[in-house]
């Protein structure tokens, strides 16, 4: 703390544009009216810090005061923070010279995760008045260029259900389970990436594949370890799915128990805000067409070796008619397996991936597994296809929804609708007429 | 380490408030999948809307506390109709996951900011029930009780003792409720349904119509638990309606017994008192200095002893799904529908 209000100080009388320990930073400057000339920056401008609950850069709700501080001859602001986290960053709309405003007015509060022994950088567009009339008018949010970008959003956020959401199913299908504990793969498989690339220090990219398998063999473990001796003494699937529930708890809280209350950012690229390319009104960013590519990659390979491998058309069999599927020569236990460990894994490349959207806690699992659970029985339970359209249909669903009401009823809208598909179409759009039951 | 104090906060916890909160849910929730094996995983959400509906009649329209309550259980019964015509119908799993999203739907929309006139936002409403208190025959102030031993604490305000009074004479009638109910000609069907819905439907009986009063039924006892809770914390917090409450609850039921009168009850004692021995168990040892550092410290109890609820969830259903007091062959835990 002391360290980080030193270096706050010196930079200030220093003019140096950095600082050092967790804190948020951002340097006030003004692009000019006139054409071509130079940002200048702005003095004694009020940056103010909360604590804040954001989601995917959103703001879901602001919190206590932190701290404040003011811009120094170079625009520059730093605002210490006590710890890694999120927060929510205020610009002082009051203390802005004359002439001088914010570009985008509902930009005035920003979500931000401060990155460990470093200064996490915002940026506030300050522009003289008749440039920000100007640039406000050219992204002036519309009502279909925010549609545009929410659509863009939910198709990413859909993504990321979709690889979750295959391997429930997919176990669902060839076990029966509802697996509740699901959830938790989702932060077993964040917490390992986050375990390899922050602590240890590897890449993301290699962390994630690393996730992907322990996160995967985990899933082969509890197959092998608890749901295996299950079935062969016949336990019914009630009391399985209250077992899973029971696992769910258990893990969830083994992961409080280790991780602690704090959401944490990877290493690599969770802050990225340069679009790689522009699509209409819709900013694309690197890592966002990255995860878009791998996650359909992986979705169409899984529906691929589905019915085109001999393991694939093996698993079907299994999910069709297992005692068939076993008296014509398939090891029934080991195919069971390999659904756990594809189930699992897909599902921790998912976590990864809404990591990097937003953030990761204990509790993601439980938040997330409802919408995973509104997207399978949208597209139909025990359907690779179904869990896939039920996801992106979902994930446009709930960002589509912001349009009309507040973001953080966004969930209920995904919820309802699940409850209303159930109701009008029990078997969900893609699945089978017999499984209702 | 003292055990005395350990001693006494488990004794304690087995007969306060929380304890009775959680026995008021199970009940119902007993009625739902001990009696009629209708897996509701949202009891939560009646907890809900019996503590919301009471809150915001008395905050919002200066009801007095009695109508107030009314309106609570008004509000589980009107939750249990919306609720049960789209799911009933369903099979476990599906009715499972439906229950846990209406739940959740309730907290989120009761803790939205857009509606916090009404419900307070995630602040929630506070200090609507002062009027409870002002029945209490005791001085709320005033310590009543006595040391076991001279020890063990045993010790309480006479605004809890007042507290736990009226709930545990909540209990009683419940249960009563429940016991006169379940050796009726309706109890005979609901069970009958547990064991096999089409032989119940073959015989002439209303599959549905007899599903959705044990659903109204043990959802109104939802709302008698969270109406509780709200009235004696005076105050209803969303965060306080999360998904997990309806799993301890259901923990309860199933540890007590299931199909069992007394099961949920004594299970919901059971479950405080061995949350709160290992608590202060641990927080004892790790005072002492006993647990090293590296393994435990005081901020992580919270969670050990929920690890804690899980395991005990998965270890009764693998190796004794009737609980202490149940019965094996009513447990409708084998069926696929």
């Amino acid at each position: 703390m002391l360290l980080a209000v030193a270096a706050s100080a010196a930079a200030t009388f220093g003019g140096v544009a950095s600082a050092e320990g967790e804190g948020i930073q951002t340097t006030l400057r003004v692009t000019p009216a006139e054409d071509g000339a130079d940002k200048y920056p702005v003095e004694s401008v009020e940056i103010v810090v909360y604590e804040g609950v954001i989601e995917n850069r959103e703001v879901i709700e602001v919190g206590a005061e932190v701290g404040r501080a003011v811009s120094d001859a170079d625009g520059f602001v730093f605002v210490p923070v006590p710890q890694v986290g999120s927060y929510v960053v205020e610009l002082n709309l009051d203390t802005l010279p004359d002439g001088v405003e914010l570009v985008r007015a509902d930009l005035q509060q920003l979500g931000v995760e401060a990155r460990p022994n470093q200064p996490t950088n915002v940026l506030f567009n300050l522009a003289e008045g008749d440039v920000a009339a100007a640039a406000r008018e050219k992204s002036s949010d519309g009502f279909f260029t925010r549609a545009a970008r929410l659509t863009y959003q939910g198709i990413l956020f859909g993504l990321i259900i979709a690889l979750c959401a295959v391997g429930l199913s997919l176990i669902y299908a060839t076990t029966g389970l509802v697996n509740f504990a699901h959830s938790e793969f989702i932060v077993l498989g964040a917490l390992i990436a986050y375990f390899f690339n922050a602590k240890v220090g590897f890449n993301l990219i290699i962390a994630t594949i690393l996730a992907f398998i322990v996160t995967g063999l985990f899933g082969v473990g509890l197959d092998v370890g608890l749901w295996r001796p299950l079935r062969k003494r016949g336990t019914g699937l009630t009391a399985m799915m209250i077992i899973s529930l029971g696992l769910a708890i258990f893990l969830r809280y083994f992961f409080l128990y280790i991780f602690a209350e704090r959401s944490r950012p990877f290493d690599d690229y969770a802050v990225q805000t340069d679009p790689l390319f522009s699509l209409g009104p819709v900013d694309v960013l690197p890592k966002e067409l990255v995860m878009i590519i791998v996650a359909i990659l992986m979705l169409v390979a899984v529906a691929m070796a589905l019915r085109l491998t001999k393991l694939g058309k093996a698993m079907r069999a299994v999910a069709d008619n297992p005692d068939l599927a076993a008296s014509s020569g398939i090891d029934v236990d080991r195919i069971i397996s390999s659904v756990w460990f594809a189930g699992a894994a897909l599902t921790a490349v998912g976590a990864v991936f809404f990591g990097l959207t937003s953030q990761i806690s204990w509790l993601t699992g439980q938040q997330l597994l409802l919408l995973v659970f509104a997207a399978v029985t949208l597209g139909g339970l025990g359907t690779d296809f179904g869990a896939f359209a039920g996801s992106v249909v979902i994930g446009i669903f709930i960002y589509l929804t912001t349009l009309f009401v507040a973001p953080e009823l966004k969930n209920v809208g995904a919820l309802v609708a699940m409850i209303v598909i159930l109701m009008l179409r029990p078997q969900g759009i893609f699945g089978r007429r017999e499984r209702i039951g | 380490m003292d055990w005395y104090t350990i001693i006494s906060n488990t004794l304690r916890s087995g007969i306060t408030q929380q304890a009775i909160i959680f026995a008021l849910a199970a009940i119902g929730l007993n009625l739902h999948f001990g009696y009629t094996g209708l897996l509701n995983f949202g009891q939560v959400g009646f907890m809900a809307a019996g503590a919301y509906g009471t809150g915001i009649s008395i905050e919002e329209f200066g009801m007095p506390l009695i109508p107030a309550i009314g309106v609570g259980l008004a509000a589980g019964v009107v939750l249990a109709i919306i609720l049960g015509y789209p799911t009933l119908r369903l099979r476990a799993d599906y009715l499972a996951i439906v229950t846990i999203a209406i739940g959740e739907i309730i907290r989120f929309t009761v803790r939205a900011a857009a509606l916090s006139d009404v419900t307070g936002g995630s602040n929630g409403i506070n200090g609507f029930s002062n009027e409870f208190q002002s029945w209490n025959p005791l001085s709320g102030g005033k310590t009543y009780g006595f040391n076991l031993f001279g020890r063990i604490n045993l010790r309480f305000t006479g605004a809890d003792l007042w507290e736990m009074f009226v709930g545990w004479m909540l209990v009683f009638l419940c249960v009563f409720i429940v016991w006169r109910l379940v050796n009726s000609p309706w109890g005979r069907v609901v069970k009958s349904i547990r064991e096999d819905e089409d032989a119940a439907t073959a015989l002439g009986k209303n599959v549905f119509q007899f599903k959705m009063q044990s659903l109204i039924l043990g959802g109104t006892f939802g709302a008698v638990a969270g109406i509780f809770y709200a009235v004696q914390q005076n105050s209803v917090q969303p965060d306080n309606y999360g998904t997990q409450q309806t799993f301890f609850a259901l923990t309860a039921a199933i540890l007590g017994g299931l199909a069992r009168v007394w099961g949920p009850v004594v299970g919901s004692i059971i479950f405080w008192m061995l949350l709160s021995a290992v608590e202060n168990i641990l927080i004892e040892l790790i005072d002492a200095g006993i647990m090293p550092d590296w393994l435990m410290e005081r901020s992580q109890v919270g969670a050990v002893r929920f690890m804690l609820v899980g395991l005990t969830l998965m270890l009764l259903l693998v190796f004794r799904p009737q609980g202490i007091f149940g019965d094996k062959r009513e447990i409708a835990i084998d069926a696929r529908k």
